[in-house]
């Protein structure tokens, strides 16, 4: 007796050992599953072992990512009027009491800690220029213009360069970040101080989250959608209700383990990639079908439920484990991508996948022990043979590649079609290009609010953060200082750069204020001595812990530098990190090193790295472990190759339709082929075992050929088109992130359902290869 | 035939290939991107009888208003410091002082701008030639150099004295005037060989900025809205009254019309006797480090934020200056 008639043997005669087994198995990940939390956990959307991100996290208190912009927008006139700026005070004032706000980093035109030194022969005083009442007379006006106009740190970062836009910053606890409350309150204050002559856009990553937990209603009804379509397709095409529930039941069962797994793993389940999980459940909805309806084929004939699930089980075990394996490898290979989310969803999905096995193959067979047999079996059976699938359809794909004349023809349609997407796929995009966060829709409140702040406060969605890290007391050495002003100059030539700011910023302006406010003094001290003397005077004059934690540490020893950018695009990123390495390779410093690069410009580009960096090595092994996996199963090396060109292809399209529709290789999309490749190669494996199969019994191609066009492709159709239905409708989600991941998801598995039904029956005419006929 | 043929086509397409590249050598100049001004603070304006303008400023800025161009151009310093001063003799020859010592020359219109030995590294705050040979530079700890010879020998004048000079004037190559902390005035009638004090009315008030029309009438501006007055070459000052309360740090006059301008944006004007406060035409608040008339219609003003500013109507109204639509700006054309 060979081993899977052992195994098949094993299934149906020890049915209450295998029951009592998925069921506490089933039982133990059910109690885990049940406690998930269903929430996106943001860090894990960054690549925590790039240099960058290890940059900002050594440096919490330079400004992490945890910080929301505000625009206060004067829609007639501008901010330099008593109720306007009255508005601005009392809003900065309620910021103060946001759950989880630090309060030393709530910073506006209209808080404390906005002072003008002042430096006379009375002695040294360091007043708020607005805090805590708007100027009354316009004496006290002009005042406040003079004082925001002649401050660099003010004009053009506080107050827009027309003066119509006030920017108001705060920053967050990072451990104790509630961002759904912060959302909510955001939403309350701005409905409370919005009106004719003011509006408020937010932007910022902790409102965004909030923005995306306030999706989550939505989440849920295009999941309900997805689930009913799936159902109702499974249900017309086997119009069966026990061929409907059971696989339904077998993909609930490995989505439990699936999700038990990430439980006991300490994942969450992140609704921003749920599209995911849900094409896995798609795949084991359809291999439980085509379990169960190969049960039911037998039972039809045999009339015999142990007999039909034993031929099932010797007939399709050794397949199915090919499927799910492949399934399984293609996602594992999203693991490499050095991105936490990418990571946890890799590791997670390849248990969930490989829950198959037990949930499908060896417990399909034991449940329907437990049912009773299928009425009408006969029936039914000639019924689906009569259907449009098997009558129209399929024999019409057949006759596509009929003959080898025909096969040129569609081998030829493939390869001008793979030539204009290789012209196409000059144009793809790596990395985010829009102004707004890829996870939300451009014409989003949130995205429209983004570009409104780059267009009108230049740059401040855009920080690139520098850093310095030094010696002991470095930050007062005049040296560093005079290094960290040309940098800033440097930086400033290029014409993406709309603002730098430093501690040397505000120690010049001190410096000046100590010369009687002579401007010619405008410039860094040039002895130590003076320079602590300055940075004494920021502190000591009246401010408060915390003000400066954003120029430079407490122990004199690192400082940043924010570079303001016009725009996030890759070509601006490079031409930043380039710009700014080539003066630190000219500048070595003795006490100090110039670090890059934190701020948003930093995520994206370590983003960006690391996707460019994973993209072609994570593709190619999946293309490559495919290819060898299925020369394993055929035992041959053609049979690799030959599978191997309809997937690389559905990849390349897919790639040549983002190029059209402007969809850049990113976080969601990257995914995508490499998921797909394992998916798909399914259809490969079914079409060619057919074949070889229909070969043995038939003694002709062509006819082999047919037959398992007809048989195998009703198989790649139904495949198909579930997944196909447990993807599509995240296309009207307003979370960009699900929206994309369904779209591609769609067209890779349409190409790859194409592939396999036409392009490869068209190869194998052509080809011939000597493995189908052993 | 047919060979005379391709040669003669191919010659042509040579021609025609290259020739946009050929063009595209043409040296251009470096155009200014005026919107990225306000990187800059700008200390001093020269403009030139023939239209052109010269602005120097922080991180080592130069720029032209070319007439050729129309356009603002930038050129190269080879300095991140800052620059203070400019002083054009003519159209081609021209000096920039700036931080720790720094001494500029150029001879070709600013085409090439050379290092100039100031043997100092005090930074120094104004700069006075009255013709392409004889100058005079001051700056910080009481620096005061003069040269006989375009700048390639500069000698020390004066003594040497913890005090910051922010101002020197010569009316011609013997009288000048040289103002600064401690409220210093200091007076030569010979060239800068002797630098003998003037009183200052106001005591030891910093004094920021020295213009004189002529020997005899002369103003310097000051700190709290001083301005002081004298119509006997500097015997006696008298402190005008002003309607602006900030520090003054530029003042010019041509025929009757005076402009003062100063901290935050603050400027104060007259046409006869009485000065007026004009800040309110005044289209910022930036800090304004300089004003130089071309004619009594037409002055610019230079200052922090990349301020540069220009009035054609003898400051009824100013405008950006980095805008060259403005008509009188190229009138003499």
């Amino acid at each position: 007796m060979i081993l899977i008639d052992r195994i098949a043997l094993f299934i149906v005669t020890r049915k209450v050992w295998v029951a009592l087994f998925m069921l506490a198995v089933t039982g133990f990940f059910l109690f885990n599953a049940l406690k998930i939390p269903v929430k996106t956990y943001f860090p894990d959307l960054l690549p925590q072992n790039h240099p960058f991100i290890k940059l900002i996290k050594g440096h919490p208190k330079f400004g992490g990512t945890n910080t929301v912009i505000i625009g206060m927008e004067v829609l007639k006139g501008d901010i330099f009027d008593e109720k306007i700026l009255q508005t601005l005070i009392d809003f900065s004032n309620e910021l103060y009491f946001l759950p989880s706000v630090d309060r030393t980093k709530v910073v506006s035109l209209g808080v404390n800690k906005i002072r003008n030194a002042k430096i006379t022969s009375a002695g040294i005083s360091s007043p708020s220029i607005l805090y805590p009442n708007a100027p009354a007379t316009d004496a006290e006006m002009d005042q406040l213009k003079a004082d925001v106009y002649s401050n660099p740190a003010y004009y053009g970062n506080l107050v827009s360069l027309d003066a119509k836009v006030a920017l108001i910053t705060l920053g967050f606890f990072e451990d104790k970040l509630q961002p759904r409350l912060v959302y909510s309150a955001l939403q309350n204050l701005k409905a409370k101080y919005e009106s004719d002559n003011i509006r408020f856009h937010i932007v910022g990553e902790p409102y965004l989250y909030g923005v995306i937990f306030s999706y989550l209603p939505q989440t849920l009804l295009l999941f309900l959608i997805t689930v009913v379509a799936m159902l109702t397709i499974a249900f017309l095409y086997t119009r069966s209700l026990r061929l409907t529930l059971v696989p339904l039941f077998s993909a609930a069962i490995c989505a439990v383990w699936g999700l038990g797994f990430m439980q006991l793993m300490g994942y969450t389940l992140d609704p921003l990639v749920l599209v995911v999980p849900l094409l896995i459940s798609a795949t084991a909805l359809s291999h439980s079908i085509q379990f169960n309806w190969r049960i039911s084929e037998a039972y039809a004939q045999t009339k015999d439920l142990k007999e039909s699930c034993y031929q099932t089980v010797r007939a399709l075990f050794y397949p199915g484990l090919a499927g799910v394996i492949t399934d399984a490898t293609g996602i594992l290979l999203i693991a490499l991508i050095p991105i936490p989310l990418m990571e946890k969803l890799g590791i997670s999905i390849f248990v969930w996948c490989l829950s198959m096995v037990f949930g499908i193959l060896i417990f399909n067979p034991v449940i329907n022990l437990y049912l009773p047999p299928m009425k009408k079996a006969g029936r039914w059976r000639e019924a689906r043979r009569q259907g449009f699938m098997e009558k129209k359809l399929l024999p019409s794909v057949f006759t596509l590649c009929s003959s080898r004349k025909r096969s040129w023809t569609i081998v030829a349609c493939f390869l001008a079609l793979a030539l204009i997407t290789f012209h196409l796929n000059s144009n793809l995009i790596i990395g985010d290009i829009e102004e707004g966060s890829p996870i939300l829709k451009p014409d989003s409140v949130y995205n429209q609010d983004v570009e409104f702040m780059a267009q009108r406060l230049p740059g401040s969605m855009n920080p690139m953060l520098v850093i310095v890290e030094g010696e002991d007391d470095a930050v007062k050495e005049p040296e560093l200082l005079e290094a960290v002003d040309r940098f800033q100059a440097h930086m400033a030539k290029l014409p993406e750069v709309t603002m730098t700011l430093s501690i040397v910023n505000l120690v010049k302006g001190i410096n000046m204020a100590f010369y009687e406010n002579n401007p010619n003094y405008f410039l860094l001290p040039d002895n130590r001595k003076a320079i602590y003397s300055n940075l004494h005077l920021l502190t000591s004059g009246g401010a408060e812990p915390g003000d400066y934690d954003t120029y430079y540490s407490h122990d004199f020893n690192n400082l940043s530098i924010t570079i303001y950018c016009v725009n996030h695009l890759p070509s601006t990123i490079a031409k930043l990190l380039n710009h700014a390495n080539e003066f630190i390779v000219k500048n070595k410093l003795k006490i100090a090193e110039i670090k890059l690069a934190g701020g948003r410009i930093g995520v994206i580009a370590a983003n960006n790295e690391s996707i460019v960096v994973e993209l072609a090595t994570t593709l190619t092994a999946a293309l490559v472990l495919t290819g060898l996996f299925v020369m394993i199963v055929f035992r041959s090396f053609m049979a690799g190759l030959i599978l191997v060109v309809p997937l690389s292809l559905a990849s390349w399209f897919t790639f040549g339709y983002m190029a059209i529709a402007g969809i850049a290789i990113n976080l969601q999309s990257l995914p995508v082929s490499i998921i797909a490749i394992g998916i798909g190669v399914d259809y490969g494996v079914y079409l060619l075992s057919r074949m070889r199969e229909e070969h043995r019994n038939l003694g002709d191609l062509s006819h082999a050929v047919r037959e398992s066009i007809n048989t195998a492709g009703n198989a790649i159709i139904l495949t198909g088109i579930i997944v196909i239905a447990g993807v599509v409708f995240w296309v009207f989600s307003d979370i960009m992130f699900q929206a994309e991941m369904g779209i591609l998801f769609s067209i890779v598995t349409l190409f790859h359902v194409l592939g396999a039904l036409v392009l490869l029956p068209a190869m194998i005419q052509i080809l011939r290869p000597r493995f189908l006929f052993r | 035939m047919k060979r005379r043929l391709l040669l003669l086509i191919v010659a042509f397409s040579l021609v025609i290939g290259y020739s946009p590249s050929l063009m595209a050598k043409v040296d251009e100049p470096d155009f200014f991107n005026t919107s990225k001004a306000y990187f800059y603070n700008f200390y001093g304006v020269s403009p030139l009888p023939t239209g052109e303008v010269w602005a120097v400023g922080s991180h080592g800025m130069i720029c032209k208003l070319d007439i050729k161009y129309k356009k603002w151009i930038v050129q190269e310093s080879g300095t991140d410091s800052n620059l203070y001063g400019v002083s054009f003799v003519d159209e081609q020859n021209g000096w920039i002082v700036g931080q720790s010592g720094l001494v500029l020359r150029t001879s070709d219109s600013g085409k090439t701008w050379k290092k100039q030995y100031s043997h100092t590294k005090q930074h120094l705050f104004s700069v006075c030639f009255k013709d392409a040979e004889n100058g005079w530079l001051v700056g910080a700890y009481g620096t005061i150099l003069y040269t006989a010879d375009g700048g390639k020998n500069w000698v020390m004048q004066g003594e040497k004295v913890d005090k910051i000079y922010n101002s020197i004037y010569f009316v011609n190559a013997s009288h000048g005037w040289i103002v600064g902390e401690f409220g210093t005035i200091l007076h030569t009638t010979d060239g800068g060989k002797t630098w003998l004090p003037q009183t200052n009315p106001l005591g030891e008030s910093t004094l920021f900025r020295v213009f004189f029309k002529d020997e005899k009438q002369g103003w310097i501006t000051g700190m709290d809205g001083t301005i002081l007055h004298t119509v006997d070459g500097g015997a006696n000052w008298q402190q005008m009254t002003t309607p602006v309360k900030e520090h003054l740090f530029g003042i010019q006059v041509v025929d009757d019309k005076l402009c003062a301008v100063g901290l935050k944006g603050e400027c104060a004007m007259s046409n006869s006797k009485d000065l007026v406060r004009a800040t309110d035409k005044i289209p910022t608040r930036a800090w304004l480090k300089e004003v130089a008339f071309v004619n009594p219609k037409v002055a610019w003003v230079v200052g922090s934020v990349g301020t540069l500013l220009v009035t054609c109507d003898g400051g009824q109204t100013w405008q950006s200056g980095w805008n060259t639509n403005i008509p009188c700006l190229f009138a003499n054309e």
